[in-house]
């Protein structure tokens, strides 16, 4: 399991790297899950072309990033000790990440609650097309599906399963 | 051009020039495209949520696996470092005598050094298999180390009659998740079951036992194992004159 390799061989670096800040080790750990995710999310959406430096760098630039909201958050002031202008490498690397993660309009909600109420089929599909970022014919090879049409017609399927559902939840 | 390619395009990441400006176009005057756009693009949106989702669940499995597994003598973590040094200058200190005869065992250390999960052998997954049952979701799930889900997939599936298997499992996941309570509970329903996991199961009660800091139910629980089963009699024999 890839995913959970570079997750413990990360952990501690990240955990010593945090720990200067002062927050609780239950908020590095939290804030290691969140960093870690961020970084997973960039990759997949194409931000983080090739490795130019270790995981560990690029999740300590999030990190460092996350732990900064926190401590706003937390109105804690930022010790001077703490140049936040002194930009280092892993804050560099990292300036082009989508950090922030909007909170879901209305409209996204009742998506997302219907979303999840499609088949797994349905779900796996257009998550392989508008997730990770897969072509038709990517999605027929990965799948085994006949043609690309069967692709196209089972994905106009889902769409329009999720379109109806939400108008009959929603009638305006 | 086809509006529909043209969102295709869009999404797949395959806009040509000329295509980015005709579909800025139309998103500017075609409110029906634009709506089209806007639903699309909301999807892809919440499909991104739904995975972040998904990861940081996975990601707090596998912390609470650190945790448990934290006195374990493969986990290379500084906390498990100091935790080796400290005890050890507690042995110097008190001398070995009075050390075993003086300290209460450490429940927590002895759960955790004869913790392991135990693996999925009832439930094959294959990359290529497209079943979508909710068998595979749960043993999936128990494989990816993604206990919660697969808590709920096993629940799910008990309500669907099945078996002493699925118990088995469950417990496992409780176990994973620090849930000994319940653990024991379904361990117990296995052994009164009786018909598979029997042995594998008072093992894992007598740790759950452990685990709750109930001493006198873990060493009867061994003590059974021992007499009537071979499964992990020596690791049980080991634990028993710990605890004894």
């Amino acid at each position: 399991m890839a995913l959970k390799q570079v997750y413990e061989d990360n952990r501690e670096k990240f955990l010593n790297f945090a720990r200067r800040y002062h927050l609780s080790d239950e908020e590095n750990i939290d804030i290691y899950q969140d960093a870690y995710v961020i970084f997973y999310d960039n990759v997949m959406n194409g931000k983080v072309e090739r490795f130019t430096s270790s995981i560990a760098t690029y999740l300590f630039g999030i990190g460092k990033y996350l732990i900064f909201e926190r401590m706003k958050k937390n109105k804690k002031t930022v010790s001077s000790k703490f140049d936040l202008t002194l930009v280092g490498k892993e804050d560099e690397l990292v300036e082009s990440f989508e950090m922030e993660e909007q909170e879901l309009t209305p409209e996204q909600v009742l998506l997302k609650k219907h979303f999840g109420g499609l088949g797994q089929k349905c779900q796996e599909l257009l998550t392989l097309f508008y997730y990770q970022g897969y072509t038709i014919q990517e999605i027929m090879e990965a799948r085994d599906y006949n043609s690309e049409n069967v692709v196209k017609a089972a994905k106009s399927r889902c769409m329009k399963t999720l379109r109806e559902r939400i108008q009959a939840n929603n009638p305006d | 051009m086809d509006k529909e390619l043209l969102l295709y395009q869009y999404f797949a990441n395959q806009l040509s020039k000329d295509g980015q400006k005709l579909f800025n176009e139309l998103l500017e005057k075609d409110p029906d495209f634009k709506a089209q756009f806007e639903f699309e693009n909301n999807l892809k949106r919440v499909i991104k949520k739904k995975q972040n989702e998904n990861l940081k669940q996975k990601l707090a499995g596998f912390e609470n696996e650190i945790k448990s597994n934290n006195t374990k003598p493969n986990t290379k973590t500084n906390f498990k470092f100091w935790s080796v040094a400290a005890s050890f200058a507690l042995l110097i200190a008190l001398g070995w005598m009075a050390y075993s005869t003086f300290s209460k065992p450490d429940y927590d250390a002895l759960y955790a050094s004869n913790f392991e999960t135990y693996p999925n052998t009832v439930y094959t997954i294959t990359r290529s298999d497209s079943n979508q049952s909710l068998e595979r979701h749960a043993f999936s799930s128990y494989e990816a180390n993604d206990h919660k889900t697969a808590v709920a997939a096993f629940l799910d599936l008990k309500t669907k009659g099945e078996t002493a298997q699925v118990d088995f499992y469950l417990a496992q996941s409780y176990l994973n998740l620090g849930k000994d309570k319940e653990a024991i509970e379904v361990l117990k329903r296995v052994i009164a079951d009786g018909r598979e996991f029997k042995a594998e199961a008072h093992w894992y009660l007598a740790l759950a036992y452990l685990k709750s800091k109930d001493e006198e139910n873990a060493i009867a629980t061994l003590k059974r194992l021992i007499e009537n089963f071979d499964y992990k009699k020596e690791k049980a024999e080991a634990l028993l004159k710990e605890l004894d």
